[in-house]
């Protein structure tokens, strides 16, 4: 099983080192060929998964009671993660191997790429939370690697700073988080943790606050409100990143870690509807900023955004295979968007603008059908993935009795409908709005991009034949074979007629959104001016996302710059144009008097520890 | 029966004398002798404390310890000879750079 | 008895062969004091039965460090007036006097404690050895890497200069 991990570090290890010395040709072979290896590895594995087996590989940690193993953990839920997740990741991988073809830092992107899958193996295989947290932090790093990995441009550097930065902020709580269960299970192990929050050991009032202090981490990781402005930003990177990164793989760990501490988070009522609170929120409120945006990574950020916040509802109200199972759908169809986006970005020589795109369904088909497909599969028309897995969260949210928040996802729904059918019209119908050059070199993409792009497709559209809806078959394959990780299962009753007619309505809805966006950018192109002329003021709050940045920018930052040219004007000049020996020059006296301890004697350096030492020791014996 | 205290007054004492070989000779090579001798003074205790309680993690550590004193006197002969080579620095106050 | 008599001999040798040290003012002596007291010490992990460190001890130790340090004393060309006496001398006496009571007054913290001296099996050490503690023993050998490769940067003469 170990060796699921090891291949990708392998090869990233390999790539990092004799990345200059080998060539295009052997590492765009080698680094796909590590991940398809780590996932068949899975594949064969994976008959066993359903019995729940723990390899330990060795004894970490092992201080007094506290024993913490590097273990991994094959269970129902890593091992479907893990074969998304290698998946997912060998197929941008190969389409990464068209994308970047012309960039000159080749092997350098595949030694992050492979990197970030093996952390992310990491993350979903690991049996404790610590080492979870390793790979968190590990899929953390190579975001930012790989966010600023154009590195010469000052925006991209600026953005993987903005999301590091970010996620430090939700991991601050996340680690508080861990440090309390480990105060209070005396065990980092998850199996134990929920055991001990569903015994009862963890007193609810504890629990849920537990459960808000990860939740925080997961807002950061992945992407919710409050912390999801480093997302948009991400879009800085290379397209496969955004597919691999901030689609597919790494921003759905935090509902990843939800469902792996389902134990924990169905005992702590409070936190859960926090968490399902944020994310109904969270994904109608991207949505909307997602209707007005042009540029066109940007749209798929917030439908991102969006959908997690999908997954994060679903794991607030309990129904935690429904998460996981959009979850996957999402990785298929989200991934796929992605790949079809940088298809087109490709196609037109980076120019991300979808009001200079038009008509290109004429130029690269296999991108247009494919893009159509996960478009459908996204806004939940039937028969397509995205439709059974956002039913089944919608329907049991419905039947837990979260109304207000259902009509809220029903809602997003439409809107979801509404903005990826926008962004279809305005990219693949209408007019040409490119200038001559580059309607010159619009183009299909080559063979490696296209392949991937088909095979994505290809499980966009029957990925969510896995879980029919309840009032087609009381059996599900798929909660079936979740089953055995939900510590407290739901006792929700589905009632069929009124499941088909919320499956009628939200299907309703989603062609209501595909006929809007059909009308306004299609029949009427001129209406959707006319429109936001009409509303300046709401159109302009969505365009510029709320203002939050700007926000955040007077809230959080300014008082800083404020704050310290405010003690400069008011505090500094006065002091040191009233007094002669003003307080900047006795800092600059204690500098200066400081600086004297530091010698450059290394002699002297002994003296001050031997010092510190004899103090110490003596402190200690005379028993202060 | 050898007394324990006297093995590990011989350490403390051993290791004492260790610093101060470190701190009062100007030569790096010859502090370099000093800080090997505190390592011995603490590689005693070890075997002591392995022998006393009937464990052998204490001589793996001294194993350990050995490995990286020999690692430490290489590297640390190498510096002290480049610096000799390069800007004919062999005391400890020539070496101003860290000066603040 | 016979081993506390040959354990005091060994150990005067040792204090001696730290106080020459630090007293010397002859380099190559000083190293000559050096291989002696280690070669005590061998002699003492010997006396506990722990056969192999004082194998160890002898092998890297007293063969392989002294030999590079009385190397690099010969590479060395001593300026002898370097020894010039030594400025606050008062002061790195008094803390060491410091730390020596306080260090002694932790001694007699300690339960009087028996030693036995039947000798370790080697096998016993060894197995011990790589059953728990074979990471940090690769570890080990990356950082000896690390070192040979440290040391030959260090010294390999750089013609651009």
């Amino acid at each position: 099983m170990i060796w699921v991990l090891i291949f990708p570090l392998l090869s990233s290890f390999l790539l990092v080192v004799f990345g200059k010395y080998l060539s295009k040709k052997i590492v765009s072979f080698t680094a796909p060929l590590s991940i398809l290896i780590s996932f068949i590895i899975s594949l064969f594995y994976f008959s066993r998964a359903s019995e729940g087996i723990i390899y330990k590989i060795y004894n970490w940690i092992s201080v007094g009671n506290l024993k913490i193993d590097i273990a991994l953990k094959w269970d129902p839920l890593s091992s479907v993660m893990v074969l998304m997740v290698t998946g997912v990741s060998f197929l941008i991988h190969v389409y990464a191997t068209g994308y970047m073809h012309e960039d000159k830092s080749f092997s350098r992107f595949f030694a992050y790429m492979n990197l970030f899958t093996f952390f992310m193996l990491v993350l979903v295989l690991s049996s404790s939370i610590i080492m979870m947290f390793v790979g968190w932090e590990g899929v953390g790093l190579c975001s930012y690697l790989l966010i600023g990995f154009w590195f010469e441009k000052e925006s991209a550097s600026k953005a993987g700073m903005k999301a590091f930065i970010v996620n430090r902020i939700g991991d601050l709580g996340f680690l508080i988080g861990i440090f309390w269960i480990l105060y209070t299970v005396k065990s980092a192990d998850f199996d134990l943790i929920n055991a001990a929050a569903v015994s009862g050991k963890i007193p609810v009032a504890i629990a849920s606050l537990i459960g808000i202090l990860l939740f925080i981490g997961a807002t950061g990781k992945s992407a919710q409100i409050p912390l999801y402005v480093w997302l948009p930003d991400a879009m800085e990177g290379p397209t496969p990143v955004s597919a691999l990164i901030h689609a597919a793989t790494m921003v759905t760990a935090g509902v990843y870690m939800i469902v792996r501490l389902n134990g924990l988070f169905s005992v702590a009522h409070f936190a859960s509807t926090v968490v399902a609170v944020v994310g109904v929120f969270t994904a109608f409120y991207a949505a909307t900023i997602a209707i007005t945006q042009n540029d066109i990574k940007k749209v798929l950020a917030y439908s991102t955004i969006s959908q997690i916040g999908y997954m994060i509802f679903a794991a607030g109200i309990g129904a935690y295979s429904a998460a996981i199972f959009h979850l996957i759908t999402h990785a298929f169809f989200k991934a796929l968007l992605f790949l079809g986006a940088g298809s087109v970005i490709h196609a037109m020589g980076g120019i991300q603008d979808m009001r200079k795109m038009g008509n290109l369904r004429k130029y690269m088909p296999v991108t247009f059908y494919t893009f159509l497909i996960a478009g459908l599969a996204i806004s939940g028309i039937p028969g397509f993935a995205g439709f059974f897995s956002k039913d089944e969260i919608l329907a049991s949210s419905y039947f837990s009795g979260h109304k207000i928040l259902w009509s809220i996802g029903v809602l997003t729904a439409l809107l979801t409908a509404f903005y990826i059918f926008r962004l279809i019209f305005m990219t693949f119908y209408g007019k040409e709005r490119m200038d001559e050059e580059t309607k010159h070199h619009l183009h299909e993409s080559p063979k490696s991009m296209t392949i991937p792009l088909i095979i994505l497709a290809f499980f966009a559209a029957i990925g969510g034949y896995v879980s029919l809806p309840k009032f087609i078959s009381e059996h599900s394959i798929w909660e079936e074979y979740l089953h055995k990780i939900i510590y407290v299962k739901s006792e929700l009753h589905f009632i069929h007629s009124i499941e088909l007619n919320l499956t009628l309505l939200s299907s309703a809805l989603a062609f209501l959104g595909v006929l809007i966006a059909w009308y306004l950018y299609v029949k009427k192109p001129n209406l959707p001016i006319i429109i936001s002329n009409k509303i300046p003021f709401i159109y302009k709050l969505l365009l510029n996302k709320y203002y939050v940045d700007e926000i955040y920018e007077f809230v959080f930052v300014n008082p800083f710059v404020f704050g310290s040219e405010g003690i400069y004007e008011w505090f500094d000049k006065p002091v040191i144009d009233g007094t002669v020996n003003g307080s900047g020059k006795t800092t600059l006296f204690l500098g200066k008097l400081l600086s004297k301890l530091q010698t450059g004697q290394i002699r002297d350096y002994i003296y001050s520890i031997l010092f510190g030492v004899a103090l110490l020791l003596t402190l200690l014996l005379m028993g202060v | 029966m050898i007394c324990g205290y006297s093995v590990i007054f011989l350490s403390i004492v051993l290791f004492l004398i260790g610093i101060a070989i470190f701190i009062s000779k100007k030569t790096f090579i010859m502090m370099l002798i000093g800080a090997e001798f505190s390592l011995n003074a603490i590689n005693l205790l070890l075997v002591f404390f392995s022998k006393v309680k009937n464990n052998l993690d204490g001589q793996i550590f001294v194993i350990f310890s050995l490995t990286v004193a020999a690692i430490e006197v290489a590297t640390g002969i190498a510096i002290a000879v480049i610096l000799y080579r390069k800007h004919k620095i062999q005391k400890r106050e020539d070496l101003k750079e860290l000066k603040g | 008895m016979l081993e506390t008599i040959i354990f005091l001999v060994l150990a005067l040798i040792i204090t001696g062969g730290g106080i020459y040290i630090l007293l010397s003012k002859e380099p190559v002596y000083s190293v000559f004091a050096l291989v002696v007291s280690l070669l005590s010490m061998a002699g003492i992990f010997a006396l506990f039965g722990a056969t192999f460190i004082a194998a160890l001890q002898i092998i890297i130790y007293a063969g392989a460090g002294v030999v590079m340090i009385v190397m690099a004393v010969m590479f060395y060309k001593y300026e002898h007036n370097s020894l010039t006496k030594l400025k606050k001398w008062w002061l790195g006496a008094l803390l060491l006097f410091v730390l020596f009571l306080d260090l002694s007054a932790i001694l007699f913290k300690f339960e009087k404690s028996a030693l036995s001296l039947n000798p370790t099996s080697t096998v016993e050490l060894s197995k011990e050895f790589f059953k728990h503690y074979i990471y940090p023993f690769e570890l080990v050998s990356v950082l000896i890497i690390v070192g040979i490769v440290g040391v030959l940067i260090f010294a390999k003469e750089r013609k651009n200069k």
